[in-house]
């Protein structure tokens, strides 16, 4: 099985007629964009705005990023489960637009008739300034669809419609009519190697609770499938696809389509490793009992391939977090190694215990860096996408003054402190 | 003191004395499947052994 | 001009002894006590010095009240250096000193010096970057600690960042924290990387530690439970409907407790949980499966236990710092133990 990528990047975004690519410069049309959303945005209206990076812009009220991917030849569409009865992905080719992203920013029309689990969480981009480094999608551009729901529309419809809406736009402007564009290629496969390089296999725990919160592969929810083994180039074709508003700690859709966890192992399959392939896992599972069973499941996955290690990372925190330990002690108790990122709760005052749950097994941790510690954010010139930031539920805030926060106000701030190299150090 | 909760690893790690395994964290002390009468004996058959837990001397964590 | 704050209890003020420990902020716009000592020791580098006298009992009772003067007073007299103390092992002015300048510190960025005795409780509650320079436990050092203040304002009002880390090094407590850096390789990069070590059979390290929590002695009943009272607490955020105290769904600041006198069960509709932790609709259909009364009651009619409180007490756990949750812990285990309360049943989600 082999994905071949055709991937253009772009240094030049603006409004035109058309919508088209021309070398590295994209322009998009707002009348196209709307022709193509009108039968999904029923009673929501769209701002359509472009941002470029190191903008001294700010997105706010971010619900998710979506990567422009779109098939040219191979089995099925990219998102499958969305848009076409389902077929398997990750084979032929696929173009993407690989520094774009569509951006979908709003707020639910009836937000307080949510319980208070499935309330989506604040999360901003920084496209410059000190959060940057800490926010997703600041090194992209973005097409940002902010969305306005009428009262009428209900939670759940606008839920749906946001997420058609993003994933059509993305499939689309992969399409675009392209001139004098280079991509650049790139081959998704896990050809045969040399037996005597270890066997790694990458744990990928989402998170997949209930509406809002919820992680969806082919179209299915995670919380109701069982862990599964899955070729790296199914999430290339946007296998994975997230529901989950819960900001800070989502993996955006885009992300999971570019994960660099799947992108480092292969850049070392047949020369450091022989990478496996991608274990797919769900946290948050509702008792210790079945958190405990999810990680014999994710063990006995990951030994069935023959796995010598695993690399292991999670979406979310809290009770998730003892999904991934029992996950992670699961696999040591198997004799498979285990190397397992997280990020750590330090406190602001950095003296609270790093993790929720660390069990004697999980001695080989990567950190993030400590997401409770204050940060003095400074403004940005202009705010996109909201008026006023929800600290999350505590208080509101004028996005155009500045305030002390910690990272979980930035969008997808977990994985991203991890791409920026940050981790948490004693120091005096 | 009696701790009655899903995340019973948690709780041994921070040192409680005494924890009783509850249902899912949704509702550690329900069992909503089950018709009202039936619920409910099932939540005082829990709450009796979370009592006959206290009357246990307990050195370090235990779960009952 | 390099403009100096210095923030003072009511006693190195001048204001009082401990009678005056609940004396409110005030603003003077010159230095005081040890203050005129450290001014005159800079009087080279042209410093302009004002003063913030607080009583102790005051900033630990009325905090927030205490931080918008003092915020108020800041934005005025824009400062360039905060120090506050020399303290010593005084434990309520070492706190004092400890969290004005860390919220000085995280707020305006300017550098924040205080000085400690290492056993003073407001080691506890330094944020990052604020300078504690070691002090003995009394007023006998203080001419050698003002010595230091002073060697390290001069680093600082020379803008010698080296020479400030060396005198951290050399003259500040050791207080270990754990805080966010930046390195130049990514989390997958160093996670493949640790593996590759651990299985070449390489030495690694583990970059998180793991933290053992400290064990507390575990009480037992002192008397049969037939004569015992039990008060029911919970994390779950279960509030009566509308929340009427306003307690929040994720890291409750305060605990409530609420009357169950009278009532055999909790009845849908009459509360609600909030809380973002876990799916709260079906507590809410019958608030008994989070904090549960209606079995509590049938045993104690079953004289099982003697008598169960008139009240419950509910804070929100989820995403909370366990030393807020053992703060709320203490003073629910103090009212209870005040109310003769001899054991407790606590529910968590």
């Amino acid at each position: 099985m082999e994905l071949s990528l055709l991937d253009y990047s772009i240094d030049e975004i603006q409004w035109g007629e058309r919508t088209t690519l021309r070398g590295k410069s994209l322009t998009l049309s707002v009348a196209e964009l709307a022709e193509l959303l009108g039968d999904l945005s029923h009673g929501i209206h769209i701002d359509y705005e472009l941002v470029r990076p190191g903008e001294s812009k700010r997105i706010v009220h971010v619900l998710d990023t979506v990567l422009p991917i779109a098939k040219l030849s191979g089995s099925g569409t990219t998102f499958p489960g969305f848009n076409d009865c389902a077929k398997l992905v990750g084979t032929g080719k696929t173009a993407r637009l690989k520094n774009l992203l569509v951006t979908v920013a709003g707020r639910f029309p009836q937000f307080e008739s949510l319980t208070p689990i499935e309330k989506p969480r604040e999360g901003i981009i920084d496209m410059a300034g000190i959060g940057a480094p800490y926010c997703y999608g600041s090194d992209y551009f973005h097409l940002v669809l902010t969305l306005s729901p009428d009262p009428s529309v209900s939670n759940a419809a606008f839920d749906q419609a946001l997420r058609m809406m993003s994933l059509r736009c993305a499939s689309f402007l992969a399409e675009v009519a392209k001139t004098d564009s280079e991509p650049e290629k790139r081959l998704i496969a896990l050809r045969a190697v040399n037996h005597d390089l270890p066997k790694v296999a990458l744990i990928y725990q989402v998170q997949s609770q209930l509406c809002c919160s919820r992680t969806f592969y082919y179209g299915e929810e995670i919380s109701k499938t069982l862990p599964t083994c899955v070729h790296p180039a199914e999430f290339f074709d946007g296998a994975v696809v997230s529901g989950n508003f819960k900001s800070e700690r989502k993996i955006p859709t885009s992300l999971h389509c570019d994960s660099p966890f799947i992108t480092e192992l292969l850049d070392r399959h047949g020369e450091s490793l022989n990478f496996l392939g991608v274990i797919l896992s769900r946290g948050y599972n509702d008792s210790f009992e079945q958190k405990k069973k999810q990680g014999l499941w994710v063990a006995r996955l990951a030994r069935n391939l023959g796995a010598d290690g695993v690399v292991a990372f999670m979406e979310g925190t809290g009770n998730g977090t003892v999904d991934f330990m029992q996950t992670v002690k699961a696999c040591e108790d198997e004799g498979i190694k285990t190397a397992a990122v997280l990020h750590e709760s330090n406190g602001p005052k950095g003296y609270e215990r790093p993790l929720v749950d660390h069990p004697k097994e999980a001695d080989g941790m990567i950190s993030r860096g400590n997401v409770s510690e204050k940060i003095y954010i400074p403004p940005l010139a202009t705010v996109i996408g909201g008026k006023e930031l929800d600290l999350h539920l505590k208080a509101k805030h004028d996005p155009h003054l500045p305030f002390l926060f910690d990272p979980t106000i930035y969008f997808g701030s977990y994985s991203k402190m991890g791409s920026s190299g940050f981790r948490a150090e004693y120091e005096n | 003191m009696v701790l009655i909760t899903c995340l019973s690893n948690v709780a041994a790690q921070v040192g409680v004395g005494r924890i009783l395994s509850g249902n899912k964290f949704h509702y550690p002390v329900g069992q909503p499947e089950l018709p009202a009468p039936e619920e409910l004996r099932w939540r005082v058959a829990l709450i009796e052994k979370a009592l006959a837990s206290l009357e246990t001397v307990v050195k370090e964590p235990k779960v009952f | 001009m390099i403009k100096v704050l210095h923030y003072l209890n009511q006693f190195f003020a001048g204001i009082g002894g401990e009678e005056e420990a609940g004396h409110d902020v005030v603003f003077l716009p010159r230095a005081v006590g040890v203050g005129a000592e450290i001014e005159k020791a800079l009087k080279a580098h042209g410093v302009e010095f004002a003063t913030i006298a607080c009583g102790d009992n005051y900033f630990h009772e009325a905090e927030g009240t205490a931080l918008q003067v003092i915020r108020a007073s800041i934005d005025q007299f824009h400062p360039d250096i905060f120090i506050a103390g020399p303290a010593f092992n005084a434990g309520r002015y070492g706190i004092a000193c400890a969290k004005v300048c860390s919220w000085v510190r995280d707020n305006w960025q300017i550098p924040a010096i205080t000085a400690l005795h290492e056993n003073n409780p407001g080691t506890q509650e330094i944020g990052r970057y604020v300078f504690v320079i070691q002090t003995g436990a009394s007023t006998a050092s203080m001419a050698e600690t003002l010595k230091r203040v002073v060697l390290l304002m001069e680093k600082l009002i020379a803008g010698d960042d080296s020479g400030a880390a060396n005198f951290r090094a050399e003259y500040c407590l050791p207080i270990p924290r754990r805080f966010t850096v930046r390195t130049d390789k990514a989390d997958y990069v160093r996670a493949v990387e640790l593996l590759l070590a651990k299985l070449r059979g390489q030495p690694y390290e583990s970059e998180i530690p793991r933290v053992e929590s400290e064990q507390h002695a575990i009480p037992n009943l002192t008397l049969g439970l037939k004569d015992s009272t039990i008060a029911l607490v919970t994390e779950g955020g279960l509030v009566p409907k509308g929340n009427p105290d306003r307690l929040e769904s994720s890291r409750g600041s305060r605990y409530f407790k609420y009357s169950i006198d009278g009532r055999d069960g909790l009845e849908r509709g009459e509360f609600e949980a909030m809380h973002t932790g876990y799916d709260t609709s079906t507590v809410d259909q019958d608030p008994d499966r989070i904090v549960p009364l209606d079995a509590m009651r049938v045993l104690e009619k079953e004289q099982r236990f003697k008598k169960l409180h008139d009240h419950y007490f509910v804070t929100t756990g989820t995403g909370a710092m366990p030393s807020k949750m053992a703060e709320l812990g203490s003073g629910i285990a103090d009212e209870l133990a005040g109310a003769g309360i001899n054991a407790v049943l606590l529910t968590a989600t």
